[in-house]
This record gives C-alpha cells, structure tokens and sequence, in this order.
C-alpha cells in the first residue's frame, strides 16, 4: 500500500483562501515593525504585544489579539522590484523571462488538481473580485481552468457577480419559462453543436442553484457582516469564508492598495485599520465554524516597502518597492499558529535569519493543501514540468516551511 | 427598401417542434440557410462581413445585398470589403495575435512601442505588402523601436537569447518554433537610450554570415516550402477553425506564391471556393464562436453600450475612448473580464492556439445572466426612437441585428407568442442563439 497521502483523505486543507495585498505591503507597518529603529524607519509609530507573544505594529490591535490562529514570515526574499516580474515569480514559484512559456499561477495549479476531488458548479477557481490582469492567470494551463472573476461589488445591497446572480430582479419561475422557450427556439439552430447545448445546461444549473445563493450575502446575519467591517475587503472576505462553505478549492481575493509610494503614512492608515479588521475576522469566524483546520489562508504582496521612508519630492514620505525582506501572514489548512519564521535585521534592510524564497513559500502552501509540489503539472503540451521549480541537491536548502506546519 | 421575404418565411410549424422534426419541415428550415448546397444569401453576406471585416453586417447592407440583383454580388462585395478601413483593422488583430503585440509581460514592448509597431503591421495590411518584404523588414530592421518600427519585432519575445530569438522567428515563419536557428541570432543585441522605453536594436560584432539576414535567406532558400505554405496554414485555419488538409494547403500556398505573397489574392481565392460557399447544414460548413473582440463590438453596437478599455499597467494609465472598437485594441496588453472570458489571446507566444473560440459554462452563463448585458438591454429598449416603433418593426429590427435576417413566423410563435411580449426577452433569445454567437 502506498503511504502517500492522496487529496481526499481529508488530511489537507480543502480551500485556499489567498489574499493579495497587490502593489507590495509594508513589512513594518503589519508584521515585522521596528519601534527602535530611527524615525526615518517608524515614523515614530509602536508595536504592540500579540496574544502569542510576538509583536505586530500598533495599526493591527485586533489581529494582535487572535495571533494564536495565524503565523508570520519575516523573511520572504527576492531580486525583483518591479510589480509585474515580483507578481509572476510569487504567484507561480517562477523566474520571469527565462521560458518561453507562462507559468500557471498557484490558485490555477491547485485548483486544477484538486478539480477531480469537486462537485460544486461554481468554478473551482475564484478571484474576487478583479482579476491580477498583468498575467494570465492560468498560463498554459488554458481557458478551462480559468478562473470566476465576479466583478460587482460585494458591500452593495445586492452582490450583483455577473453572470451568477440573475440581474433584473426575475424570478426562479420567469428564468426557467425562459430557459425552456430557448430551449425550444435553439432546437433548430443547425448545425447542432453539442459543446454549446452541453455548456449551456451547466450554465443554467448554475443559474437555478445553490451556486448563486453563495454569493447572496443578505442570508449572513447582520452582525456577522459587522463583524469582518462595512467594508469592499470586509465583505469580499465574508463572500470567500462562504465560498469555503460551499467547497471552493481556492478563493483568491486581489487587494488592491498597497503601493504607497507616496504620503506613506497618511494613505497607509485606514486600509490597514479595514484589513486588521476583516482578516481577523475572517480567521477568527472560521475557527468558530470549525473550518480553519481545513481552509488554508494566505496574505502577501508581491514584494514589501523600503524601510527608510523618502521625504523628498514628490515621494514626501513614501516608500519605494522592497524585495529583499517583506513578510507575509500564514493561517489553517495544517500551519499552525502563534509562531513566527525568519528574522530581519534591525530596519528590514536585510534578512538575518532564515530567508524564506517565494518559491519555498508557494510549495509550502501546495503541500499543505495536498499537491506534491514536486510532482509533475499536467499541461496541454504534454512536456514534463515541475509543479514547483524547488531547488535540488547541494542548493536545495529548507524547501519548505516545515517549522510553521502544525 | 424592403427585405426579400421569401429568403425567411417558410410557412410551417416546424420551429415549433421539439426533437420530432418531420423530413418535409426539415428542408423548410434549411431553405433558411441554404440554397442548394450553398450558404443563403443572407448567410453568405453576414460571413463575408464577420471574415473580411471582423463585423456583422448592419441590417441596411444585409438588405442592400439582398436587393442587389447582379450575378456578381458574390464577388463584388468580397472587393468592396477587403478595400475598407475595417479589413485593415481586422486583419491587423489577427497579424498582431501571432507577432505578440503587447506592451506587458512577458512581452514587455511598451505602450509607445505597441502603437507604432500596431501602425506598421496595419499598413502592411492595408497596403497587402508582400509578406515575404514584410519578414524580411521584421527581421532585418534595425534602430530604435519608436522609429524603426519594424525593430519591435525582435523586441516582442519573451526571451531574447539567441535560443529565445530563433525559436521566436521560426515560430513566426515556420510555425515551428526550434532553436536550430539560435546562431544567426547571437550577434543581436539591445541596449536603452535616455528616452524612457526606448530601446535600440544593434548587431554586436562577430562573424558576417551569422545575423538575421542569413536566417531570412534560408527561408527564401532551403527552408522556402515550409515559408511559403505558414502564412497560408494560418489563414486557412483562421477562416475554417481547424488545420487544413494537405490538399486545401498546397492548393492556397499555389495561389499565394503565384499572387506575390500577397493576402488579398489568397482570401479572394478562398471566399470564391465551394467549400466556403457551402451552407451550413449539408454543406457542413464549419461553425466558429465570433472572436471575443468580434462579439464585444457586435453586442456594444446593438445595444449602444459603450466599451471599457483602461490600463492601470504600466503607468501613465492608458484610458481608450469608448467608440473605440474592440478589435482595434492594439495592445494585448489592455483588456477587461469579457476579453478574458471569451478567448481573446494573451499573445504570449503568437501561437494559434492561443485564442480561444470554443465556448465555455462561463461564457454561457454571462451571456445568460449577466447584469451588465441586461442594463444595456434594458437601455436599448427604452431608447426614444426605438421606444415609439410598433412591436413588429422593433422585432425585425432586433433580427435583423443580430442574426442579419428577418424572425421566421414559426419563431416568433415560441418566444413572442402574442406578439407583445418584452423587447428584452426577445433580445435575450436572440443574444443566446447559435446562430448569433457562430458564425455558421
């Protein structure tokens, strides 16, 4: 008997929930701040002390106190500072512009192997609300496993993701005396074309279902969305801990934000405030579910912010792009909580202590949510590939996580 | 000017029967689509527009061409659209779709690159340079890429290693992609000047037989059947949504030798042919889903919904005015969640199979359900002009948009049963059918 563990043994995570902090966060202001370090690198700003014992920045008083749910990494590390080459090597584990090919990005690759193991007829692959657009996100993979990107806006009173949730406001009666007529008037379309009758019954199913009640955030009771805050984030982070319910294997949310370049502080504040609200919210909310042990949650940007702040024209305050050390928040689906991997020096100028690679970090996940990150990625042009390019032998170093798995 | 009724009208219930549709009703519902073993007239219009023009036809030239009563209608109207703006504008798509155009990853060509390189690529089109010059301007140019525009072709590789290059340039001319020919390619090189984005390409120093010139005389020399017959493969494909035989291969390649390696003889050629001619039931001609690019612009110019074009990357932000037609997009770079959902190529690779026609749940279920196409629906049907016309009329009118034909009466019985039913509906049926979403 094989001692491999196969996906559906129930021992890996079941969802994903990614949350992509797009434009680069600042390690300092969320999970790596520096209180002693000169004001140029704080701004004068504090941390505070986390109920596991490990400080986080003063903007993040709610996160500080559920830490036991959720890790962090100091020291994620790469060469690349501009957006679209940090965005690919950390969403697929691959260096930009050597192949000739697009990589498929980490929500494709899991979602895709863990298709077979799905029912639901939502996408088994969906991105609130917009999508990355620098990438394709599935790469070579192909359209059939691209992703549901909802569009619409899950804090109106109506979540209206196009295609899903019928516009109109039409009844489940008027949308099947529809869907019969056409039925009857495509009857005589010829040729026939059994993809598109075939397409167009899953559609409707879809349309009939349990699918559009998933988005239907009116059933959550008013406190629950008070809770993750009256927010765009907020209640797209309710909208994904419902999409965990349903099954959805991997629920990417692109947040956008987070490329203060200029007037660091003054723009940095509130979105902060709106994410420590949300994301502990969201974990908090899943542990009570009993759901976190099996929804794996990830935060990150595709790099960090330079430590000392410029206060020059036309920055006046503003961080750069920082590759070299930025952190990121690991929760559920087999890591465990309260702990933190890595350290930086006394600015994050530099790592000091375990660099972490994207390419480690990203096969971490894939681990743990049961896809051998060494094993191969099934692809159309049938050649042979790496579901992670993990370095081998004398350079393979940590590969993995392995002091932040449960 | 009034429609050919009797191309539609065809008197039996057979559009009302479901899965027991009698032989007799059968060829009635033919004779809508075919005439003989041809394509309607309406049928070989509306093709001829969506294959030259990347559009479909509005109803006045349907009506035009039905009303025209010459022998060589046919053929008239193929001259009169390959000479237009939008041939030029369609066909530059598809051009642009295999040379990569793009200003962002993996391509990274740049936005003022993407324009002028966009512009180059249209006027070889328009003016049918010989695509034997074209690639020989491509891969012999060299510059700055804002001035030499033909220099951009080198630029729009994801790898620019002599590997990367020649399997780039075999992709393009042989689509084949090796990198067999990676050593005429060693010698090119790149380098920045102080214009933001500008870029020159060079040839370094090294041996005289070994530069890009020498791989393009190895197309015109050993390399010259498989050149010649890769512009013709793709055309074909384009055109009939599948690889061409060998003999419908060798026979187009014949005619674009012969012609000068000019496209317009061949596509002349080809839409002249019984196989394109041929209708869609017994004829099996083959149906491809309208591009994404040709259905966006199709839905916006029924409906009068403006379009969204606007890049946050790289900045400056790139905002297109809303008229602007989705097949015009030069950059493959700018693009929106309908690009995304109906196939529209990434132009990562310049591979064929990049663009997507085949359709998806996703796409149906958008089309179905999306709030977006109800607005724009709803918008048209409470338009003034269009608001104050009888019932009927807006019925035809909505036909013949988007399906280039008048309602059958056997039609209108199932989804306009008492003849006032909501203009809404009507266009949602007709939005949803095969025979809008395919060109067939």
């Amino acid at each position: 008997m094989s001692t491999k563990k196969s996906v559906s043994s129930g021992k890996f995570a079941k969802s994903v929930i990614e949350i992509w902090q797009w434009g680069g966060p600042c390690q300092l202001e969320t999970f790596d701040p520096k209180p002693s370090a000169p004001h140029d690198y704080n701004n004068g700003l504090k941390s505070i002390k986390t109920n596991a014992g490990f400080e986080i920045h003063e903007w993040l008083p709610n996160l500080a106190k559920c830490a036991d749910l959720y890790s962090v990494v100091r020291t994620l590390t790469h060469p690349f500072g501009g957006h679209e080459k940090a965005t690919y090597l950390m969403q697929t584990g691959h260096v930009p512009g050597i192949e000739p090919i697009t990589y498929p990005a980490l929500g494709a690759i899991i979602s895709s192997m863990k298709m077979k193991d799905y029912e639901g007829e939502i996408q088994p692959f969906v991105i609130l609300t917009q999508a990355k657009g620098r990438f394709s996100e599935v790469g070579f993979l192909g359209d059939f496993y691209a992703p549901l990107v909802t569009g619409g806006n899950p804090n109106a009173r109506i979540f209206e993701v196009d295609g899903i949730v019928p516009p109109g406001g039409l009844t489940t009666e008027q949308i099947n005396m529809r869907f019969e007529r056409a039925l009857q008037f495509d009857h005589l379309r010829l040729p026939k074309n059994a993809a598109f009758d075939l397409a167009g019954e899953q559609a409707r199913r879809i349309i009939t279902g349990k699918a559009a009640e998933t988005f239907d955030l009116s059933r959550e009771k008013k406190e629950t969305r008070d809770r993750y805050g009256r927010t765009f984030f907020g209640q797209q982070l309710l909208a994904a801990r419902r999409l965990v319910e349903y099954g959805v294997p991997y629920i990417s949310i692109n947040y956008n934000g987070w490329d203060s370049h200029k007037r660091h502080f003054e723009t940095m504040k509130r979105p902060t405030a709106e994410m420590d609200q949300a994301v502990s919210a969201l974990l908090t909310d899943l542990k009570e579910r009993n759901l976190l042990d099996s929804t794996l949650v990830w935060m990150s940007g595709e790099f960090g912010r330079v430590p000392k702040v410029d206060r020059q024209p036309p920055w006046n305050g503003g961080r750069n792009h920082f590759p070299r050390c930025y952190s990121a928040l690991v929760a559920g689906g087999g890591f465990k909580g309260g702990a933190v991997l890595g350290v930086s020096d006394d600015t994050t100028d530099n790592v000091k202590e375990r660099p972490v690679t994207p390419v480690e970090f990203l096969g971490s996940i894939c681990e743990l949510a049961g896809v051998d990150p060494e094993g191969r990625l099934p692809n159309p042009k049938g050649i042979e590939l790496d579901v992670m390019p993990l370095p081998k032998g004398a350079n393979a170093g940590h590969g993995r996580m392995k002091e932040l798995y449960a | 000017m009034t429609i050919d009724r009797r191309e539609f009208i065809c008197g039996t219930t057979a559009f009302a029967l479901l899965g027991s549709v009698s032989a007799a009703s059968r060829n009635t519902i033919k004779a809508v689509y075919e005439n003989g073993n041809r394509a309607s007239d309406f049928l070989a219009c509306r093709r001829l527009y969506l294959d030259i023009c990347g559009r479909i036809p509005t109803p006045q030239e349907v009506r035009d061409y039905l009303a025209n009563k010459r022998g060589s209608k046919y053929e008239d109207l193929i001259d009169n659209l390959l000479a237009s703006e939008d041939f030029a504008d369609y066909w530059s798509m598809r051009y642009c779709d295999i040379l990569r155009v793009k200003s962002e990853f993996p391509i990274n060509l740049w936005p003022n690159a993407v324009y002028v390189y966009h512009r180059r690529i249209r006027r070889s089109i328009a003016d049918d340079e010989p695509w034997i010059d074209f690639a020989r301007s491509l891969l012999c140019a060299r510059g700055s890429n804002f001035r030499v525009p033909e220099t951009n072709y080198m630029r729009a590789t994801a790898s620019k290693s002599p590997v990367g290059l020649s399997e780039t340039a075999s992709m393009t001319f042989l689509m084949n992609p090796t990198d067999k020919y990676a050593k005429y390619f060693s010698r090119v090189g790149f380098k920045p000047t102080k214009e933001w984005k500008e870029e020159i390409v060079y040839l370094k120093d090294g041996p005289a037989d070994l530069v890009p010139e020498a791989f393009m005389n190895e197309l015109e020399g050993p390399l010259r059947a498989e050149f010649n017959a890769t512009q013709p493969k793709r055309v074909l494909y384009w055109i009939f949504n599948e690889m061409p035989r060998p003999m419908a291969l060798s026979d187009a390649t014949s005619v674009f030798v012969r012609n000068g390696y000019r496209l317009k003889p061949l596509l002349k050629h080809i839409f002249k042919s019984s196989a394109y001619r041929a209708g869609p039931i017994r004829g099996k001609f083959p149906a491809r889903r309208l591009d994404a690019e040709v259905l966006d612009d199709a839905l916006c110019s029924i409906t009068g919904a403006k379009r969204d074009f606007t890049s946050i990357a790289p900045e400056p932000f790139s905002f297109l005015p809303p008229e602007r037609k989705s097949i015009l997009v030069e950059d493959g770079s700018i693009t929106n969640a309908f690009m995304l959902n109906f196939g529209r190529p990434a132009r990562d690779s310049g591979a064929l199979e990049e663009r997507k026609n085949d359709i998806t749940v996703k796409q149906r279920l958008y089309l179905y359900n999306s709030s977006k196409l109800w607005h724009d629906m709803s918008r048209m049907a409470t338009d003034k002009a269009f608001a104050a016309k009888p019932h009927a009329v807006q019925v035809d009118e909505l036909y013949m948009k988007f399906l280039s034909r008048s309602p059958v009466k056997d039609e209108l019985a199932i989804i306009d049963p008492n003849g006032k039913g909501d203009i809404r509906n009507i266009a949602w049926h007709l939005m949803n059918s095969f025979e809008f979403l395919y060109r067939i």
